[in-house]
Parts: structure tokens; C-alpha cells; sequence
């Protein structure tokens, strides 16, 4: 069981990574991107020809792989999202499900249905850890969750322009009087989101192992259960969220074991974002 | 339009398609139409029904769906239960598939439709994708990947199964059907409450339509047409597996109908049909079909939002109205567009008692009592944000606010905004509640909503009182079109008029129900002094005439003063004073330092 909790406890912090691109969006714009974990799981495949069949070090691989969500991210903001500043929010989230669907619809052509392999970037043994056996990319994906969030947090905290992302999406005027131009501001909410999509698509791939455009469409899923159980405009929300929906599947995972009924983890996860918006719309850390 | 279709043509066009197209696609075979051919159009046939369940919810209701292949696939598995281990015919299969969709749209739209906005999305998107982890796995109910079996078997027990192009035409026949079934939906009161609702839900609700209900009640319809979808296109190679209902399916029904057109029928249908032949023309379509689609859905939704039907519409569109004149509110004859007088009861019609509304730490309106005395007219003047309109959403329902409201003796303020419809309360809006991308006709029948009373099964067949009813509300909306002498506005979307032409639109809808209470927000706003005067006096002409009870808001003062019996004056959300009009032209300290001094000079 132990074992179960920190494997759970590894791929929640690494959909708390997604679900804080989702909040960000959120704040930052108004709309829900649904192409999120869409943006990681393309750049996670052109990694992967670079690292495995153009023998690129994995480094490399995964650089290429934050730049190209990088520039996909703003792009898309550029293209889309910016014309539509004053349209209803609504069109702005059925352009990122086009977004969803072109990035799949692409996977499946160029890639194909075959699943990919990808060698983890730190070899090794896993290590006997009071009892619980953590390999060594476990362990460097809990620690740069905890660094992303932990600089994210100040920077939203502690800079102008990390405090002016946030206002933005309460008061776009008061924006205007801080003299922080409102595209720059919508320009790097969306570029970091999809960077902060790369960089959890790369750390969640070991856990997942092959590569295929259907592995990674529960992703999304839990991360969205993650944002929505947490709140969708609190940024610890979806930390708390993404631990919560990790941890709780792997504990429900290990105690169904063997059970006929298959899916009773993402049952549970969906009965608990349904009681979440019954009970408290908002979520556990949003506002209302 | 006025109702040109009728029941029988539905029949007649049901019986006319069952006719002619078995033996048109048998005609067909093997010439024209190979097997491989008709299992293509079937496929393209299943999905355009698939995405006229979606434009229904979509277009109609304004509400995305993002697990649409996930009521498709319990329908199919449902059906197949019925069909492939009871051996029922495939007609049952249909039936049982459509309920299914219907039951399990009503089990995940409880919970997702009490909130607003893009909550069926998310729920809906989590759901398609746990169902398919789950319960379109459990090898009970779907035999696990294997897949179900789903035989086209005419009859109990039949072993031959009906041939593809057969079963081509059947598909057909059910596209018509739901076709004609979509086009009852849209002249009825369900339609016009779903595209109120798409449009503007306090609008929807001023007319008294109950929003949540309504949006149900689309979810569910969905759920049925697309739990059918699911069946007929299993049926097709009569084998159903779990892993053609995830993600990718969902999507391409959402592509379908944004670029076919939001709240169009023969766009998404035509799209259905051409992404079904895709795989089988020369690559570059067949290879990259889903890439063209998305792609011509992100241009779509950034450069033409109402999709390739909309553009060929909109082409049409004609130009503004132009403003209302003096002249014309001087021929408007108000007491014909009136509904049948309201019976009232009591002659304190409406009665506030200490009324508060606060936002946060804000005090909009502070313990505030009026009362409307029947066959009156009541102004209530005050300066800019006084909590005039606030004091008015209070009354209809549309701020949460302690105290009581009773109109006509009815204790109001534990009902739903819709509910003080229907109990004879009518409003206007300072920026208009209409509805309006519909047109000049569909807003009044629309504001009828509460006089609509038929069943919606009645309505979906336009059947019995449907019929009857809907006969009578188009020949009230023509009286009131006369009445207000706009013939020639009465197709035109109300988007396209003036914004005083708007206005009397809304007026004479709202009267047209007949209200207990006409409670009118700024009736002259946007009028010239001439025409605001001609204005007031046809409001005068209701009152005398027809006992019309009438509480407005109001910046003209001197229009007030005289036309009014008595005035409330707000200031600071606090009630400053209240009196005749004479008893208030005799207080000139609170006219002049609220309303500024010049009103009575």
C-alpha cells in the first residue's frame, strides 16, 4: 500500500504540473483549454524521434520538445486566442478543442498507432526508502514538481508581472492603469502553460512507458478532475487537486486489484469531481 | 413563419421515405452502390444523426458536450443486449439504445446543468472517458474487447440478417424522421426555450422559462437521438467494441457540427457524410480527413463562427431598421398588441415590504417598501445608481434580497425568477431582453411561453394540443406584428433593428401575455422628446382603457410627474420620499437636490 501512495504521490504532483496549466489558462483568460495536455503529449513524440531515432541526447530531446510547446503555445494565443479577446469565452474553448483535435488527428497520421519506447533519462536502481522502493526518476520528478511550484509561487507572488497575470484575469483594466500590456501578459500565460505541459508530459512519460496517442488521453482527464476538485481559479487548488486524483487512483488501483469490474479508479475520480460541483462549485480553494 | 407544416406531412414524409428508398438503394445495388459502398453511407448517415443530437444541444440550448460518443456506445451495448441475448427484432434495439442515451444524458445532466456555463463540457468530458475505462469495458454488459455482436434481424429469432443496402435506406428513414423531429423541436416551445436559453438565460427566464428544466430536457433529447446514433452504427458491420466510442469520436461529432454550421441541420449532415467517404477517396483525404477537419474548425471558429451554413446565411442579412419617430408612436395602438386582461384580486397588486439587496459589503437597496396600487401607474425616479434596476431585479427575481414581495396576494419571494413570470409579473430591460438573433415573431411567440401548455412529447410529434395551441399563439404574434405596424420586420432578426424599434418589440411581447404587473425599465430610453411624450400617453391610453397596473423606472422626471399616480423617489438605495404627483411637485428641495433643479424651472 505504501508503495502504491508514493507512486500515486509522484504522478499527482506531475498532474498537478497539467491541471496548473489549466488554472493558469483559466485565470489568465477565462477559458478552459482543453488541448493542455495535448500540446506535452505532441512535443513528447517529436522528443522521442530526436532522442530514439536520431540518437540526440535526451537533454536535447526534451529542450527541443519545451521550445516547440513553447512556440505551439503562443502561436495558438497569437492565432486564436487574441482576436478573440471580446468574443464569448466559449468559441475560445471550442478553438482549443480544435487545437485538441488537430494535435491528435496529426499524432495518428505521422506517428501512428504503434506505441513508442523511451528510455528514462536516469538509469538505475530503484532504492530501498524506509521500505518503499522509489527509482531515481521518481525521486527527480517529486523534486522538480516541488521546484516548478515552488518558483511559480513566488513569481506570482513576488513580481509585478507575476502579480499582473493574476489581476488580469479579475480587473483587464486595472491591468491597462499598471502599464503592463494586456497581450504580453495573455502571450505569456499561454507559452507558460505549455511549457509547464512539455515539462509534465516528459516527467509522466516513465510512468507510463510506451508512447501512443491513445495513452495519453486519460491524461488530460485526470488533470481536468484534478483543476475541478481543487478549483479552477486557485493555482493551490490544482496542486492539492493533481495530489489528490494521483494519490487517491493508485490507493483505489492497489485495493481493486484483481477485481472483475474494470475502471473503478476513474469511476471514483469522476464521482468525485461530480460531488465536487454539487456541493462546492467552486472547488475546494476557488472562490466563487 | 406561420405553422405551414402539419402533422400529416411529417407522416406522409416518414411513410414516402420508407417507401422509396429500399428500393432506391436496392435499384442501386450492385451497379452503383456496392456493399462496401452502403456500409460507407451508413457510417456517414449514423454520424450525421449522431451530430444533429449534438446540434440539437449545441445549437439550440447552447451547451457543449464533449462525451457524445459515450451515449452513442451505451446505446449500441444496450441495444445489443436486447437484440443479440434476448433476440429481440433490431426495431427494439433502436428503441432500448435511444432510452438508454436518454436515461444516462438525465443521470449526468442533473448534476452538470444546475451550473452555468461550460460545466456540461467538463462533466460530460470526464465522463465519455470513465465510461470508456469502465463500464464499456466490464464484460458483462459489452463482452470486454471482443466486442458485442449486434445482428440486423427483421423479426424474433430471425437468423438472416438484412442486407446493407436495406439497411442503408433504413438509416435513411430514420434521419427523416429525426430530421422532421428536429424541425418540431424548433417550432414549438422547446425550441424557442433552448435558443432563449443559447442566447441569453435572464432573457429565457423573464419569459418565464424554467432555464434548468429546459436544458434537461435538451441534454436528454441528445441523449435519445444519440443513443439511436449508437445503434444504427453498430448495427452497420453488427459488431460493437468500447474503443470506437472514446475521445476521437466525441471530437469529430463536435467538428462536425462547428463546421457544418452551430444550429443548422443540412451542414452538419452533408460534413457527416463527406468525413464518412474521406478513407475511401485518394490520399491526401484519406490519410489526412481528421487533420483537414480540425484544421478547417480552428479557421472556422476564428474566422467564421457560424460555420459554413451560417456564412451562406448571413450573405442574406439585411441592414438595420431605421429609428422609431414621434409620428409613429402617435399611430401605435398598444391596447391591440394587449393580451387578454389579467383577473386581479386585490387592490394593493404588488406589495414590497423592507426590501434589501446587498453585494458584498454593499447596501444596493436598503429596506425599502412600496406598494403598486391595481389600475395605477407608478414611477420610481431617482439618480444614477440609486438601486433602481436593482430594486426591479429584486422584485422579479433576479438578485438573492430579504423581505417579502406578494403580487395579487401571491407571496413571491421564495420563487425562481421564471415562477414570478408566470405568476403575472412582466418586465422590460434597460438594454433590452429579447432574444436576439430570432426574429421580430419568434420573441413574441416566445414571451407566450407560459401560454404554450402542451406536453413535450406532444410537442416533439406536433401532435394534439401542439398543433392546436402553436395555431393560436402564430395568430396572436400576427395581431400583435399589426398591432405594432411591423409587417414587414416580422421575419427580420430583432439584431437588426433600432434600438427603439427594439423596444416596442419587447414592450408589446411582454403586454401580449397579458401581465398582472407591467414593470417597464426605462421605457424611453433612446427616444426623441416628441416620441417619449407620444410614448407616455399611449402607456396612459393602457391604463384608462384597459386598467393596466404599471411600474416603471424612469430619468425623465417631468414625464413622470405627469404621467404617473404616484411616485417613489430612491436615493442611496434608501426610499428618499413617496407621494402623488402633486404632493411631490410640492417638495421641491428633494426634486432639486436629487434630480437636479432645472425639472421645475
Amino acid at each position: 500500500m505504501a508503495q502504491a501512495l508514493v507512486v500515486g504521490l509522484v504522478i499527482g504532483g506531475i498532474y498537478s504540473l497539467f491541471a496548473l496549466g489549466i488554472v493558469l489558462i483559466y485565470t489568465g483568460s477565462g477559458v478552459l483549454n482543453f488541448a493542455q495536455a495535448e500540446i506535452g503529449t505532441f512535443t513528447l513524440f517529436i522528443a522521442q524521434i530526436l532522442i530514439v531515432e536520431h540518437h540526440l541526447p535526451y537533454a536535447v530531446g526534451a529542450l527541443v520538445a519545451i521550445a516547440l510547446a513553447l512556440v505551439i503555445g503562443v502561436t495558438f494565443e497569437r492565432l486564436a486566442v487574441w482576436p478573440l479577446l471580446s468574443a464569448p469565452r466559449v468559441t475560445v474553448a471550442v478553438a482549443t478543442l480544435a487545437l485538441l483535435a488537430l494535435g491528435v488527428a496529426l499524432e495518428i497520421t505521422l506517428f501512428g498507432p504503434v506505441g513508442r519506447n523511451l528510455d528514462p533519462p536516469i538509469a538505475g536502481h530503484s532504492v530501498n526508502v524506509i521500505g518503499v522502493f522509489v527509482s531515481p526518476t521518481q525521486i527527480a520528478s517529486l523534486v522538480l514538481v516541488a521546484l516548478v511550484a515552488g518558483a511559480l509561487a513566488a513569481f506570482f507572488r513576488f513580481t509585478d508581472f507575476g502579480l499582473s497575470v493574476v489581476a488580469a484575469a479579475q480587473d483587464q483594466e486595472a491591468l491597462r492603469f499598471l502599464g503592463i500590456p494586456l497581450a504580453r501578459a495573455s502571450m505569456f500565460t499561454w507559452g507558460l502553460a505549455a511549457v509547464l505541459s512539455a515539462v509534465a508530459a516528459l516527467l509522466i512519460q516513465p510512468s507510463i512507458g510506451v508512447i501512443s496517442p491513445s495513452a495519453y488521453s486519460g491524461i488530460f482527464i485526470r488533470a481536468l478532475s484534478a483543476a475541478l476538485i481543487g478549483g479552477l481559479s486557485s493555482m493551490r487548488g490544482a496542486f492539492v487537486g493533481g495530489v489528490v486524483v494521483g494519490v487517491g487512483e493508485g490507493a483505489i488501483r492497489h485495493l481493486t486489484v484483481g477485481s472483475s469490474i474494470t475502471g473503478l479508479p476513474e469511476l471514483c475520480i469522476f464521482a468525485a469531481v461530480v460531488v465536487t460541483l454539487v456541493f462546492r462549485p467552486q472547488g475546494l480553494f476557488g472562490v466563487r | 413563419m406561420p405553422p405551414r407544416h402539419r402533422r400529416s406531412i411529417d407522416v406522409s414524409l416518414i411513410l414516402l421515405a420508407c417507401i422509396v428508398l429500399p428500393p432506391l438503394t436496392g435499384w442501386a445495388m450492385p451497379d452503383l452502390l456496392s456493399k462496401a459502398h452502403a456500409l460507407t453511407l451508413t457510417y456517414g448517415v449514423t454520424l450525421g444523426i449522431a451530430a444533429l443530437s449534438l446540434n440539437l444541444l449545441l445549437g439550440y440550448a447552447g451547451q457543449l458536450s464533449l462525451g457524445h460518443a459515450a451515449l452513442l456506445g451505451v446505446g449500441a451495448f444496450a441495444a445489443s443486449v436486447v437484440v443479440d441475448r434476448l433476440g429481440l427484432p433490431m426495431f427494439a434495439g433502436w428503441v432500448v439504445g435511444g432510452l438508454t442515451g436518454g436515461v444516462v444524458a438525465l443521470g449526468i445532466g442533473i448534476p452538470a446543468l444546475r451550473l452555468r456555463g461550460l460545466y456540461l463540457a467538463l462533466v460530460t468530458l470526464v465522463f465519455g472517458a470513465t465510461l470508456q475505462a469502465s463500464v464499456l469495458r466490464w464484460q458483462f454488459f459489452t463482452n470486454g474487447s471482443s466486442g458485442a455482436s449486434l445482428p440486423r434481424r427483421w423479426w424474433f429469432g430471425d437468423h438472416i440478417l438484412i442486407n446493407e443496402p436495406v439497411y442503408l435506406s433504413m438509416c435513411l428513414v430514420v434521419l427523416v424522421g429525426i430530421w422532421l423531429l428536429d424541425i418540431n423541436v424548433l417550432r414549438t416551445r422547446l425550441g424557442r426555450a433552448f435558443l432563449a436559453i443559447r442566447e441569453d438565460e435572464t432573457t429565457a427566464q423573464s419569459f418565464g422559462i424554467d432555464v434548468v428544466r429546459y436544458k434537461l430536457l435538451a441534454f436528454v433529447l441528445s441523449g435519445v437521438i444519440a443513443g439511436v446514433a449508437g445503434t444504427l452504427y453498430g448495427g452497420a458491420i453488427g459488431l460493437v467494441t468500447s474503443d470506437e466510442f472514446g475521445r476521437e469520436l466525441s471530437l469529430r461529432i463536435v467538428l462536425i457540427v462547428i463546421i457544418g454550421g452551430v444550429g443548422r441541420r443540412w451542414g452538419p449532415v452533408l460534413i457527416s457524410v463527406l468525413l464518412a467517404i474521406a478513407p475511401t477517396l485518394p490520399p491526401p483525404f484519406r490519410r489526412y480527413d481528421l487533420v483537414i477537419a480540425a484544421a478547417i474548425t480552428l479557421f472556422n471558429v476564428v474566422k467564421l463562427p457560424d460555420g459554413l451554413a451560417g456564412f451562406v446565411a448571413h450573405r442574406r442579412a439585411k441592414p438595420a431598421g431605421p429609428p422609431v419617430d414621434a409620428e409613429q408612436l402617435r399611430g401605435l395602438d398598444l391596447a391591440a398588441v394587449t393580451g387578454p386582461p389579467a383577473v386581479l384580486h386585490q387592490q394593493q397588486l404588488l406589495v414590497v415590504e423592507s426590501m434589501s439587496v446587498a453585494f458584498g459589503g454593499l447596501h444596493a437597496v436598503e429596506d425599502v417598501s412600496v406598494t403598486v396600487e391595481a389600475g395605477q401607474i407608478v414611477g420610481i425616479i431617482g439618480p444614477n445608481g440609486a438601486g433602481k434596476s436593482t430594486l426591479f431585479n429584486a422584485i422579479s427575481g433576479f438578485v438573492p434580497a430579504t423581505g417579502g414581495v406578494a403580487l395579487d396576494g401571491v407571496a413571491l419571494q421564495d420563487l425562481k425568477p421564471h415562477q414570478r413570470a408566470a405568476a403575472g409579473l412582466g418586465r422590460t430591460f434597460q438594454n433590452i431582453g429579447l432574444a436576439r438573433d430570432q426574429s421580430v415573431r419568434q420573441n413574441i411567440l416566445l414571451a407566450q411561453h407560459c401560454f404554450a401548455r402542451y406536453g413535450d412529447l406532444a410537442a416533439i410529434a406536433y401532435a394534439g394540443a401542439a398543433a392546436r395551441v402553436e395555431t393560436r399563439l402564430a395568430q396572436i404574434a400576427e395581431d400583435v406584428i399589426a398591432g405594432l405596424g411591423f409587417q414587414q420586420y416580422a421575419d427580420t432578426p430583432v439584431r437588426q433593428l433600432s434600438g427603439g424599434q427594439q423596444r416596442l418589440v419587447e414592450l408589446a411581447a411582454v403586454l401580449a401575455t397579458g401581465p398582472k404587473l407591467l414593470m417597464l425599465d426605462e421605457p424611453t430610453a433612446g427616444l426623441s422628446p416628441a416620441a417619449a411624450e407620444n410614448l407616455a400617453e399611449r402607456l396612459r391610453g393602457l391604463r384608462d382603457d384597459r386598467g393596466q397596473t404599471i411600474l416603471l423606472i424612469e430619468h425623465n422626471v417631468p414625464l413622470v410627474l405627469d404621467l404617473c399616480d404616484y411616485v417613489y423617489v430612491l436615493s442611496a438605495g434608501q426610499l428618499l420620499a413617496a407621494g402623488t404627483t402633486d404632493e411631490l411637485a410640492a417638495m421641491p428641495e428633494i426634486l432639486g437636490a436629487y434630480l437636479g433643479g432645472e425639472v421645475l424651472a
